[in-house]
């Protein structure tokens, strides 16, 4: 099919798509039983022997409103129920078919009506959606949903006007840098592995998301997997790349079991597979799981696991856009930055701007979730204005920014703006976009003997100092905690930090020191009470 | 299940080492584990000396190269989820079975692992248990979803 057949059938399909349910089953949700409320609402639909369809979206992103329901009365007029359980089911039905729900209409107390005009403030207020727009909202098996709200205008336009080199130099000019954690520009590293000449070239798409607190690419992949194949698309076009491995996580079933259904629907109308939309462009796409480790993220160490060769890193250079897997041009690229693609190039001539970042919010704060800001947004606000700040009784003392690569940052430092790279020298990072908050009920030395224990556990054991140097943070740690070593305890951490992160390969052993580097600088007066304890 | 059964799954790929992580992946899927004679298999079929097939699999935490019980109990051990009380979770359902992290039930029902996380930060606290997902917990929520796993040793076939 081509692209006018695809948005003219898609038009007609959504004229006449309501009334529908939607109802927002992720990873996420599936934990507090959207799946049951999914099967209790078709049951019943069916029940009453009525055709509207009660289908599956993604969560999109207020994890803490969950189960969410949407209902789809008539263009314009969509209601978002909230805190759904399974006792809720005749409710959402008699709401949904008295025909009496208008734009005043109520749900367990608050406004029903979305976009609701309270939510001005709050967790959606500071939000910028544009990854995020549409997840939760569309159904992620429809092709037509996707290409109704827009979808493959950008693929279609770039096929028919752009030129390899065109699209490269677009994003370059438009200044995409990655969001998997390092932010290098992705035109670059496009245009690196074109300028090598060599072929076959291989793109990978970064599903792997092995970071703990990290949940964004699974909220995507469930929530809008044709923008993903509509990203990596417009990507593999522009590397000229012969294969596409789109490695999900091992775990993250949801999210592949949506990717796969959505690459089967575009193989099936001509958006994978060859002379996509018609265009001489062949898409090659193979679906990998991965296997688990924190390790397997880091992208050699992915690569090695695509030839059959075991979870470690490789050492760097060469840089895999020169010879990556079996020794090719290799483009690696994350989910959240091929999803920027197709908005990006949307409107050809647009200044450059830094674009949003999806935050995993987690930790003490009332409500939780994935959220998209404007870089430059300051933690603070994520955590007070958009998260709502900690629990009734406590208060924040600090943040882990990055995970168990990243750092901590105490209460002070909150206004720090997020942008690619370094958020404190210390340690904390934007990385993957982690935020996760801590309040009065729990000490910071604890917080940083958590990381410390999963760095420790997930070395691959590659690197000597790593492998080793890893543990005995974890061994120091404990032991200043229970009060055993004194000050020297402290001045042998500060060491093994230094060891750790010059004499490790990657980013895991370079980065490990980061939370315990970070903690005795912002927080020296928990660990000063826990030594002074010893002497 | 014999050496048979596993000839059928990996028929369903290309004899290529790239397919490594893919076969052991579809293996473990149907044994629940990967016993070594399954990895002897794979080797054979891959072209793949047995004792690289052991040491790729050894690289991958999700791969069982010892046998579970039947129903893994999973208590994620994430940052966020301590945060908000998994030490509790881990605590009651470690009581309940009367076993600690690591450890099957004399049954051979229940295995309790800590998962390093589950990714599903905004549910914590949260844990797995055969695969099913449940997030905010209390430790009464926690014990009572084990409790609802029939005990008793599994079928003799």
């Amino acid at each position: 099919m081509n692209y006018s057949e695809l948005k003219s059938k898609a038009d007609r399909e959504a004229r006449v798509r309501f009334p529908r349910a939607l109802v927002q089953l992720g990873g996420c949700t599936r934990t507090v039983g959207a799946g049951a409320v999914l099967q209790l609402l078709q049951a019943a639909v069916a029940k009453k022997g009525l055709m509207s369809p009660v289908l599956v979206a993604g969560c999109d992103g207020a994890c803490h409103d969950a189960p969410v329901v949407i209902i789809e009365m008539a263009e314009g007029l969509t209601f978002r129920l909230t805190h759904v359980g399974p006792a809720d089911v005749n409710e959402i039905l008699s709401f949904w078919l008295a025909g009496r729900a208008d734009s005043s209409s109520t749900w367990k107390g608050r406004p029903a009506a979305w976009p609701s005009a309270g939510e001005g403030s709050g967790f959606w207020g500071r939000q910028e959606r544009r990854v995020m727009r549409d997840i939760g909202y569309i159904d992620p098996h429809s092709l037509d949903d996707y290409v109704a709200r827009g979808g493959y205008a950008t693929l279609d336009n770039v096929l028919r006007s752009m030129t390899l080199d065109q699209v490269v130099d677009e994003v370059i000019r438009l200044e995409l840098r990655g969001r998997g954690g390092a932010y290098f520009p992705a035109g670059i590293k496009w245009r690196g592995a074109r300028a090598t000449g060599r072929s076959p070239r291989y793109l990978i798409v970064n599903a792997e998301e092995g970071e703990p607190g990290i949940y964004k690419d699974r909220h995507i992949m469930e929530g809008n997997p044709f923008m993903l194949l509509e990203g990596l698309a417009i990507a593999a076009y522009a590397i000229g790349a012969d294969k596409t491995y789109l490695y999900v996580n091992g775990e993250a079933n949801e999210a592949a079991g949506r990717v796969e259904d959505a690459l089967d629907v575009a193989r099936e109308l001509g958006l994978a597979g060859d002379n996509v939309l018609g265009a001489d462009f062949n898409l090659n796409i193979e679906v990998r799981r991965g296997g688990g480790g924190y390790v397997l993220g880091e992208e050699s160490a992915l690569m090695n696991s695509i030839e059959g060769q075991r979870n470690v890193p490789r050492t760097k250079p060469p840089f895999p856009v020169e010879s990556g897997l079996w020794g090719q041009p290799t483009v690696i690229n994350n989910v959240e930055t091929l999803c920027n693609l197709p908005t990006l190039l949307a409107n050809p001539g647009a200044d450059p701007s830094p674009g949003t970042k999806l935050i995993s919010l987690s930790g003490r704060v009332q409500r939780p979730g994935l959220v998209e800001v404007p870089m430059g947004t300051t933690v603070r606000e994520i955590v007070y204005g958009v998260g709502g700040g900690p629990p009734d009784g406590y208060d924040v003392i600090g943040v882990v920014a990055g995970g168990p690569s990243g750092g901590l940052l105490n209460e002070s430092m909150l206004d720090v703006a997020i942008g690619p790279g370094m958020l404190d020298p210390e340690g904390a990072v934007l990385g993957s976009g982690g935020i996760t908050v801590f309040d009065t009920s729990v000490s910071p030395v604890e917080v940083v003997r958590r990381l410390a224990r999963y760095n420790a556990a997930e070395s691959c054991s590659k690197c000597t100092p790593c492998r080793e140097g890893t543990k005995r943070m974890l061994d120091l740690l404990g032991a200043v905690q229970r009060g055993e070593e004194g000050r020297s305890g402290l001045e042998k951490l500060a060491y093994l930090n230094d060891v750790v992160g010059f004499g490790s390969l990657c980013g895991l052993g370079q980065m490990a020191p980061g939370p315990v580097r970070s903690g005795l600088a912002h927080f020296r007066e928990a660990f000063e009470e826990a030594v002074a304890n010893a002497e | 299940m014999d050496r048979d059964q596993i000839k059928d799954i990996l028929g369903g790929f290309p004899r290529h080492r790239t397919h490594l992580l893919p076969v052991l992946r579809a293996v473990q899927e149907e044994l629940h584990w990967l016993p070594t004679w399954a990895m002897e298999e794979i080797g054979a079929y891959l072209q793949v000396p047995k004792s690289e097939v052991h040491g790729v699999a050894s690289s991958f935490p999700e791969l069982r190269l010892k046998e579970p019980g039947r129903f893994v109990l999973r208590v994620c051990a994430g940052l966020a989820c301590y945060l908000q009380g998994s030490a509790e979770i881990l605590e009651a359902v470690g009581g309940d079975l009367g076993i600690g992290v690591g450890e099957t039930t004399d049954d051979g029902t229940i295995t309790l692992e800590e998962a390093p996380c589950l990714f599903v930060c905004a549910m914590a606290p949260a844990m797995e248990l055969g695969g099913g997902p449940f997030g905010r917990l209390t430790p009464e929520d926690a014990v009572t979803r084990l409790q609802a796993i029939p005990r008793f040793p599994p079928p003799q076939s």
